[in-house]
Parts: structure tokens; sequence; C-alpha cells
């Protein structure tokens, strides 16, 4: 590795950490926001989500008699796992940060090593809505991954590498060109999969406040201080890191190819444009549809499934 | 005392002796104008005597429990008196009277066979009347506390009931929620994500409203009884005051009547459409809560320009209005809650238009025809299951006699088949609202009140309201102060209907069952 080369990776990773964690409560506002319009409701302001997060952070979390330390050292676990994924996604440049420490499937791993976190902290607290939170959980995204890995494999085949850079650049290669059906079959599958991940309509209702009909507040119903803050900040920074991945192994348009300061800022601007586009989408469809049953979601993921095979069938067989 | 009420007198006395085997005394109470009589039964003749009018079709309307203090506040004991208790079981004969059986109980041994096995609606109130009267329904296959959590024995705690076996957990919800609602707490019992039992646990708002009225004037006890809950003020100031007119000979005028009609229908028109906002809520629809949330919101503002209050408490007084109607909120309400009820149909039907909304709704906690007619459902829940039971239709009171109600209903007895009932029901109300605002009588709101009342008189009144017909029971003491007083609200007689409904749904739909039936709490614990 050349001076140059370590040089670059210090400069983006510094980049990519300040702007993905400073970004990621903004977009949560920006989809609260919309859904408010939405319903001709006002709304919060811009800043909520970066005020909720500083009041938890200022409280020592209240834990429940039955928790122990997994409950205390779960929500750092899950963020850790959360921002070194999002050090291996590229963002600004078709480059991810930390390039070659670790490709697409070692980000799917840490997603699922977040879940496992946040899954074994509810159960820990021995609230019965925390465990059913972490079943209900689990088993969308059991349901959810081989969609989510399909959908990569596809540009993968394509890029002939699981380096997410080396899929980026290929991407911006071929431009429009890429826009083929098995690519906008494998993004529809990877849309889904995002959808459930961030557990947003028709998989999850973000602000519910039926505790039977929980998923993901489930887990977080027992969470308080800065165990809450954590977990929550976690979760914005999650659909932060997913956006930027879609964008890389799909539209990565926009991206820098070369490490100079111009193209990288201008890649950082597309970058989280694209990030709040995919806000608003989500937001849009939390506006407009009702949850699905419990009982729909291996349909609906297993769309998700589907499409991706079918962008993979398609791939490998009319190259 | 008309011919028609001598006939069916004699006919319901002939009933009862053929079923216990000896003659019974028959009564006409009040008059005769209300359809009712009354029976002294003794402890062991009650199980026989309210099997045979079961068998006339006759439904449960309520058991009220009642003591020696009552009849002391209404002066038929003197002071130092052993207290008797006594129990009331009231029955409702389809086309025919309302039949109270009063049974004296011993003084130190007050019970009485259950009726439970026989009448399973009135589960609910045998154990009230054992938690706060000491009433034994020998026979009751649960008596546990319902309204007293804490029970005198402290070594016998109130247990959930619960299913066990392989891979059944216990999921406890409430009293306190992550939203602000009312308190309940329940008891499930599932595997994975489906309810094999539920059990509900209320009575956390219980203040003891009854018991607070007890001895107070007339005048006192309408504001507490009107408050038994938030939501249906007019229906329950309304049997209130139906009573005590009753009691004391009062004819309202027509205005007061005609307004009272008004006022119901307003307030079954803003819970309707708040409860389908809810259901929307129930599956997370936002589209619909926020919509009809608005609608609601601007019924609300018509309520208060009418009135002065939003939920239109203390305007329904005995003897008419306590406030006449506003001629300014009355003059564009017509218009105004005919277009509220148009938004309303629009939005409901764009909502079934939807796949996702409508698949959540359809098939989910079906109430049986049979289930709804042995639990005494009551209201949407009844109506929806195919139940033709609306008090507006079946024993009209007042200005219900010149009225048009449309009669609606559903069979299928699902969420589906309640929201229809609720959505065409809301249409027929702002219909009558709109047709009683151009055409109020002219007049006095209000007439005195003839008289007071005789000491130990009891008037039993009802009142269709937004969730189902609530009935009050009231007896009088001297100098036209209360004796004891009972409200059986429609919440009371649905709570054990939701609760046997739910069992074979999925966790996640109970939000949605509970808010198709929509319940109060507080005007079951009161």
């Amino acid at each position: 590795m050349s001076g140059s080369d370590v040089a670059t990776t210090v400069f983006l990773t510094q980049l990519q950490l300040v702007t993905f964690l400073v970004f990621a409560p903004f977009l949560a506002a920006t989809i609260r926001i919309t859904k408010a319009r939405l319903q001709s409701r006002r709304g919060p302001g811009v800043l909520q989500p970066y005020r909720d997060l500083a009041k938890w952070w200022g409280k020592l979390p209240v834990e429940s008699n039955a928790s122990g330390p997994v409950a205390r050292y779960a929500p750092a676990f899950m963020l850790g796992a959360i921002v070194t994924a999002a050090l291996l996604v590229p963002g600004a440049a078709a480059r991810a940060p930390l390039a070659g420490w670790g490709d697409l499937l070692v980000v799917v791993g840490l997603f699922a090593t977040a879940r496992f976190a946040i899954a074994l902290a509810a159960l820990d607290s021995g609230s019965a809505f925390g465990g059913m939170g972490s079943s209900r959980d689990v088993a969308i995204s059991a349901l959810a991954e081989p969609g989510l890995v399909l959908a990569l494999a596809g540009v993968a085949v394509a890029a002939g590498s699981t380096d997410l850079g080396t899929i980026s650049a290929f991407g911006i290669i071929h431009g429009v060109g890429l826009l083929g059906p098995a690519h906008l079959l494998a993004a529809a599958a990877f849309g889904i999969v995002i959808i459930a991940e961030t557990g947003h309509y028709p998989v999850d209702n973000p602000e519910t406040h039926l505790e039977l009909t929980m998923v993901h507040e489930g887990m977080l119903l027992e969470a308080s201080g800065r165990s809450l803050a954590t977990l929550v900040f976690a979760s914005e920074l999650k659909l932060v890191v997913l956006a930027a991945l879609f964008s890389a192994a799909f539209f990565p348009f926009g991206a820098a190819t070369e490490m100079a300061p111009g193209p990288i800022a201008l890649g950082l601007v597309v970058g989280l444009g694209k990030m709040l586009v995919i806000g608003q989408g989500l937001a849009l469809i939390d506006a407009t549809i009702a949850k699905a049953r419990i009982m729909a979601m291996p349909d609906f993921l297993g769309l998700a499934s589907l499409l991706a095979l079918t962008g993979l069938g398609i791939r490998v067989l009319m190259p | 005392m008309s011919n028609v009420m001598a006939t069916t007198m004699l006919s319901v006395g002939e009933t009862l002796a053929t079923a216990v085997g000896h003659p019974v005394a028959v009564s006409v109470a009040g008059g005769g104008a209300a359809g009712e009589l009354v029976a002294n039964v003794s402890p062991e003749d009650l199980t026989a005597a309210t099997g045979a009018l079961l068998g006339l079709g006759a439904r449960h309307l309520m058991l009220v429990a009642y003591d020696g203090d009552s009849a002391r506040r209404a002066g038929a004991a003197p002071a130092p008196a052993p207290t008797a208790p006594a129990v009331e079981e009231v029955l409702a004969v389809p086309d025919g009277p309302i039949v109270r059986f009063r049974v004296e109980l011993p003084v130190g041994d007050p019970a009485y066979p259950s009726l439970t096995p026989l009448v399973p609606a009135a589960q609910w109130d045998e154990r009230e009347a054992h938690d706060l009267y000491g009433i034994v329904p020998t026979g009751h296959p649960d008596l546990r506390p319902l309204v007293i959590h804490e029970p005198a024995a402290p070594a016998e705690p109130f247990r959930s009931f619960v299913a066990h076996g392989d891979g059944v957990y216990q999921l406890p919800v409430g009293p306190i929620h992550a939203g602000i609602i009312e308190p309940g707490h329940f008891r499930f019992s599932a595997v994975g994500e489906s309810v094999l039992y539920l059990d509900a646990r209320l009575f956390y708002t219980h203040r003891g409203l009854e018991r607070l009225v007890e001895g107070r004037t007339l005048a006192e006890a309408l504001p507490i009884v009107e408050r038994a809950c938030g939501v249906c003020t007019v229906t329950h100031a309304t049997v209130f005051s139906q009573a005590v007119e009753q009691l004391t000979g009062t004819e309202p005028p027509p205005r007061a009547l005609a307004a009272r009609v008004l006022l119901a229908e307003m307030e079954r028109l803003y819970n309707h459409v708040g409860d389908l906002g809810n259901i929307c809520a129930g599956v997370g629809f936002n589209f619909g809560v926020s919509r009809l949330g608005w609608q609601k919101e601007r019924l609300l503002r018509l309520n208060e320009a009418l009135t002065g209050h939003r939920y239109l408490m203390g305007v329904v007084a005995p003897g008419g209005l306590r406030l006449d109607l506003d001629e300014r909120g009355l003059l564009g309400l017509g218009p105004l809650v005919t277009e509220i009820e148009h938004e309303v149909r629009s939005t409901v039907r764009l909502l079934v238009r939807s796949d996702g909304f409508m698949n959540r709704l359809h098939g989910t906690g079906v109430l049986t025809r049979e289930a709804a007619l042995r639990l005494g459902a009551l209201g949407v829940a009844a109506r929806a299951s195919g139940l033709e039971m609306d008090l507006r239709l079946d024993r009209p009171a007042g200005a219900y006699r010149d009225v048009y109600v449309p009669q609606v209903g559903a069979s299928a007895g699902d969420v589906a088949a309640r929201f229809h009932v609720r959505a065409q029901e809301a249409s027929g109300s702002a219909a009558i609202v709109a047709r009683l605002a151009d055409s109020l009588p002219f007049g006095d709101a209000s007439v005195p009140l003839a008289g007071d009342p005789k000491p130990g008189a009891v008037a039993l009144a009802g009142a269709e309201g937004p969730r189902g017909a609530s009935w009050l029971w009231l007896m009088a003491g001297v100098d036209g102060r209360v004796a004891r007083v009972h409200l059986r609200s429609a919440s009371f007689a649905n709570w054990p209907v939701v609760a046997s409904v739910v069992p074979g749904n999925l966790v996640p739909d109970f939000p949605l069952i509970n808010k198709s039936f929509e319940l109060c709490y507080a005007c079951t614990d009161r």
C-alpha cells in the first residue's frame, strides 16, 4: 500500500464517518416530516431526532431486574457493527473507505450481527414484548436475507467481483447500459429488503403505540437512556448504510472515480441526495398503505427472493 | 293500566306459575306506560322463572344488587333494621314487557343459585354483585374478583386464567400501555402468533360512582352519572333523566325530546367516525386515521357551537334540557353535518377499495350470531353478527317514536362487518341530525319536575348509545334523593364478548379486533 493509498483511506474514512453519522438523524427527520405532511399534520422539526438522541444520551438507562450484562452492552455492539458496515460501503467515491477489508458478504454479515445483538438485548430485558419483537424481527430477517444476498449476487456476477468498489466502478463505466431487466429485478428485490430491514410498511409500523403489533419498537420498549439512544441511532444509521449500499450496487452514478476533492465533493452530494430520495419513497409507502398481517410476510419477502433469483438467472443464462 | 298490559301481565303470570309450580304475583310497574312488570320470586325459584322467560325469547338486561342501606335511604326500613340484601334480574321479552324479578335474600346468608350457567350474559353482573355486595351466586363458574382486585382473603390473590401446554406462553399487556389509552390488563395465552385464550381484567378506573350518588339529590346525581365516561355522556344523561321523569311523572316538552334525539345522534356520529378512524389505526393505515380524525374534530367543534361542550356534557337534564341548543349553532348544522357525512363516506369508499386494508378486516375477530346471542352482545357488535337489536327501533323512547331510523345490519360478524355497520349507521345518524336541525319544535326546552319521586319506587330506562343499549336502574329515596342507581353500559355487556372472540386470531390482530368493538373502560368500571 503506497503512501497516497493510506492517505486516501484515512481521508475517505473520516469523511464518510462524519457525514454518515451526522446525516442519519436528518434522514430519519425528513421521512417523519414527509409522513406528517401526507397526513395533513405539521410534523416535528428537522432537529427533533437530534434532540431526542441528546435527551436520551444524557440519561442513565433504567434496567429491569431480569436483565443482565447482555442488555447493557448489546446496544454498543450493535452500533459498532453498523458503523463498521458503514465504512465498508462506498459513499462519495466508487471505493469503500476501508476497501479491501471486507466485501459485500461481510456487510451482510455485519447486519446479521447487529440484528443478533439487538434481539439478544430485547430477550435479556425479560419483557414479553421484547421476546415477541425479537422473534418477529429474526423471522422477518431470515425471510429477507435470501433476497438481500441474491440481489447483491446478481450485480456481483455482472461485475465479476464481490468488492463493492469494483461493483460501483463497473456500474459507472456501463452507465445506462446497466439498466437491463436482470439489474432492475435485483434492484426491486433490494428495495423490498430495505423496507423489511428498516421496519417500514407493510412489514412494520415504526410509529405504533400498539404493543402487540410491534416488531422493531417491541425490542426497544425496555430500553432507556443511553441504551435507547444507541439503539435508535444505530437503526437510523442502518437506513443510511442500506441506502448507500443500494446506490453503490445498483445506481452508482455520480460517485467519484478519481480521488480528487472536486469529484469527491460532488459524489458526496449526489450520494446523500439519493438517500433522501429513498427516504421519501419509504415515507410515501408508509402513508398510503396499511400494514400487512405478519403471516403475509413469507409471501412479501418471498417475492423479493423470487425477483432477485429471476434477475440472477437472467444474468447467468443470458450474459 | 291498558288492556294490553293487563293481558301481558296475566300471560306472563301464567308462564311463571307453570315454570315454578305455584302462582307468582306479577304486578305492573311504572303505571304500565313503560311496559314493565315486577314479580317477587324466592331465590330457589329465580332460575326456573328466568328459564321460563328465556323460553319466550327474553334477553338479559341487567342484574342489580342492593342492600338494606339502599332500603333505608329509600325510607323503607327504620334506622337500625337488619340489612336484607336483594337482587333484581331484569329481562326484556322481545315485542313484550320488561320483567323484573325481585329476589330478597336472607340477611346472614345472601346466596341464590347463579343464573350464569343459564344466562352467560349475566356472568359479570353476578361477579360485580359478589364483589360489591357480598351476594353469593352459588354455582357461578368463575367467581374471581372482578371489580375489587384485592380480595378480602389475601391468600387468594387475583389470578388470570391461562392455557397450559408445550410452547404456550403468556403475554401480559397493560394496564399501563405504550400509548395513552384507558387501563386494562389482558393476559394472552399464545402459541407463536396464535391466541389460545384471553383473560381480560378491567375495573382499574372503578371510582365507586354508584355508591357516590347514593343519598344525593337527583340534581347532584346527574353530573356524576353523566360523567361515568367521557364519550357516552348524552346516553347516560338521557337514561338518568328518563328514569327520573318516570318516577316523577314528568313529561318533557317536544323541543327537549327532539333535541335529545339530535344530541344522541351527534354523539353516535362523532363516536362512529372516530371509531372508523381507530379501526384504521388498528392496522396502521395512516390515510384513514388522519382523514377520519379530521372529520371527527369537525363534529366536536359543531358540538361545541351547539352546546358549548365538545363532548355534549351538561345539556340533557331531567325535565328536558338544562340549556337550550344554541340558535346560531343550530343554524348551519344540517348542511355541515351532511357535508361531513359526504367526506366520511368518500373516505370509507376509498378505504374499502384498498385491498391491503380490507384484507386485514375480513375474517378477523369473528363473532358468531349464536355467541352474540348467548353472551348478550349489544349495539354494533350484535348488529354486525346478524342480530336485529336497536333500542331506537325496538323500544323507541321520546322523539324516536317520530323519527325514521334506518335498520342497519350485517351477518359476517368480523371486523369488516362491524366496520360497514358503523359506516352505515354514521350516515343514518347524519341524516337524522340534518332533518331535526331544520325541524326542531319551538317552545320551552324544559319543564320543572312534576314532584318528588315516591320513596322506594324504581324506574328503569334504556337508550341506544354509540356502543349499544345502556340501561339505568334507579331507586328513589326520601326527600327526592337517590337510594340506589345502577348503570349497565353497553361496554359492560360487550367486554366479555371481546375476550371470547379473540382466541384463534393472531396476537397482533387484537388491537384491531378491540378497536372494532371500541368499548369504553370508564363506563364499564364506573
